[in-house]
């Protein structure tokens, strides 16, 4: 359609418009008739038809001869406006570069972000890993696998320990009834003694008789008192050796029999102290025990604990990773707007020159930028969007 | 010294992910911001290389390329970490040489399963 033709179309309802308000003057001035009404009515729906018709038109130029512009939802433009459309939309189009830097920026920062969120969530299971790791040396491996740990240890140093307490017990009792049988042996001895003591007694007696019955005999009878008189001195070293032995084996039972009170005093300390440690070694044993199941269960919890913070990190770690999908698909926003930014400044200096859209240079086939989109994008998702709005697109397309 | 992996991505908090994984489980990571400089990275001691797909300069596909007609090391097993799913993504990597691939997202055991598997 000529430019001429659209300004002498649009001009009609602004005529008709004209007229009424004329009309409506004069029936104000003069006098107010219902024929006057009816032409006033008939004006007015001519003035709304033509107005009708104006837009239109316009609409049908638009999506003949720029289908571009027209996709880009500037419905009301007509032909004289598509005209001097350029230098607006040169200026529009300044904003692009500053779409794409903030675009840009977004990826930055979002890449900043989930720089910080991967490097405290990674720190935070490391350093979930380490401390358990620093619990399990603590406690000792406390696992099933392995009993080598300090309070098993100790466990075992304790079972000893009461076990070398029974052993004293059992060598005091044995030197107990050894010593026992010693004081027996030397009251035998003592015995003996007594009995000697007597047999010297009675030898004695025996050598005074003998040396009486030789001085009786006179002369004849002094080699017998000689003998008597030695055995009488004989009788009385024997009495007194005796008597010696008696003091020593006497001094020997005090001695020994001192011993054994303080061997069975010492036993009875012992057995006491046997007996206490026995109940300290259960008391112990038993706290141990338990001190080991609650660590072994505590051990065992934060293992889990750790194991259930590793899981969360994983999955937050993968969340995080959207970001970088996220970046993906900005980019390839931000590559096609670049693009786009170009196809549209070549188009605005080729209006500029005067050229129009049969050279080539202003005809952006959508068909070529649909191709180019599907092989620029990477992700299965972004090529069903194109398709989707493609689909769309032809459909509005296909009504109109 | 654990065996080396250098690990591809423009990505920052993708490769810092990657090299926390790697470091735990005792691996040595050199980290290349794209695929040119993952090149220039690569060493005769490398034991894996796990790129991601999308990079500016050069891409995971052509860094594989890359690798495989190169001298360096030529036959170092790669790990291609996409964003897609889609067979041809896959098939066009092990074209091009990779040895495995890793869709994004992904957990870090999972990461690490592969790589055990790739490695032996």
């Amino acid at each position: 359609m000529k430019i001429e033709q659209f300004i002498t179309v649009k001009k009609i309802p602004h005529v008709l418009q004209a007229l009424g308000l004329l009309l409506c003057i004069f029936q104000m001035l003069y006098h107010f008739t219902i024929v006057s009404m009816l032409i006033l009515i008939l004006f007015t729906i001519a003035y709304i038809i033509f107005c009708y018709m104006g837009i239109t038109h316009g609409r049908k130029d638009v999506r003949t001869d720029n289908a571009v512009l027209m996709e880009t939802g500037a419905e009301n433009i007509t032909e004289k406006e598509t005209v001097d459309i350029a230098p607006l939309v040169k200026n529009k189009i300044t904003i692009f570069p500053v779409l794409t830097e903030q675009l840009k920026a977004v990826i930055n920062q979002t890449d900043t972000a989930a720089e910080g969120l991967i490097t405290a969530f990674m720190g935070i299971n490391r350093q979930a890993k380490k401390q358990l790791k620093s619990v399990q040396e603590l406690f000792g491996n406390i696992s099933e696998q392995s009993g080598r740990n300090t309070l098993f240890e100790t466990q075992q140093e304790l079972q000893e320990i009461q076990s070398n307490f029974s052993s004293m017990v059992t060598f005091f009792d044995k030197s107990i009834a050894m010593i026992s049988d010693v004081v027996n042996q030397l009251g035998k001895v003592d015995q003996f003694a007594l009995k000697i003591k007597k047999i010297g007694h009675m030898t004695n007696i025996l050598a005074l008789n003998a040396s009486i019955e030789a001085a009786h005999t006179g002369d004849a009878g002094s080699g017998f008192k000689v003998i008597a008189s030695e055995i009488n001195a004989l009788s009385r070293d024997s009495s007194n050796s005796i008597g010696e032995i008696a003091e020593i084996t006497e001094k020997l039972t005090s001695n020994i029999n001192s011993i054994k009170k303080e061997l069975e005093s010492v036993n009875r300390d012992t057995l006491e102290i046997g007996k206490r440690t026995d109940t300290l070694f259960n008391t112990a044993m038993g706290k141990i025990g338990d001190t080991l199941q609650d660590a072994a269960s505590k051990m065992s919890s934060i293992a889990e604990d750790a194991e259930v913070l590793n899981k969360d990190i994983s999955k937050v770690v993968v969340s995080i990773q959207f970001q970088d999908i996220t970046r993906q698909r900005i980019e390839h926003v931000i590559a096609p707007l670049e693009t786009l930014q170009k196809e549209i400044t070549s188009l605005i200096q080729s209006a500029e020159k005067g050229e129009n859209g049969e050279n080539g240079t202003t005809q952006s086939s959508l068909s070529s930028d649909d191709s180019e989109l599907m092989e620029h994008y990477t992700m299965e998702s972004e090529r069903d969007i194109l398709r989707k709005v493609k689909e769309s697109s032809s459909k509005i397309h296909g009504k109109v | 010294m654990g065996k080396k992996v250098l690990i591809a991505d423009d990505s920052t908090s993708m490769r810092q992910m990657i090299e926390f994984t790697l470091s735990d489980a005792g691996y040595d990571v050199v980290q290349a911001v794209d695929g040119e400089d993952a090149y220039t990275k690569l060493t005769t001691d490398v034991k894996l290389v796990v790129t991601d797909l999308n990079m500016p300069k050069v891409t995971g596909i052509e860094l594989i390329k890359k690798i495989r007609i190169g001298s360096v090391n030529k036959f170092v097993p790669v790990i291609m970490l996409t964003t897609e799913s889609e067979n041809s993504i896959k098939e066009e990597g092990k074209k091009a040489g990779a040895t495995a691939w890793i869709v994004k997202p992904f957990a870090p055991e999972n990461l690490l399963d592969t790589i055990k598997k790739v490695m032996g």
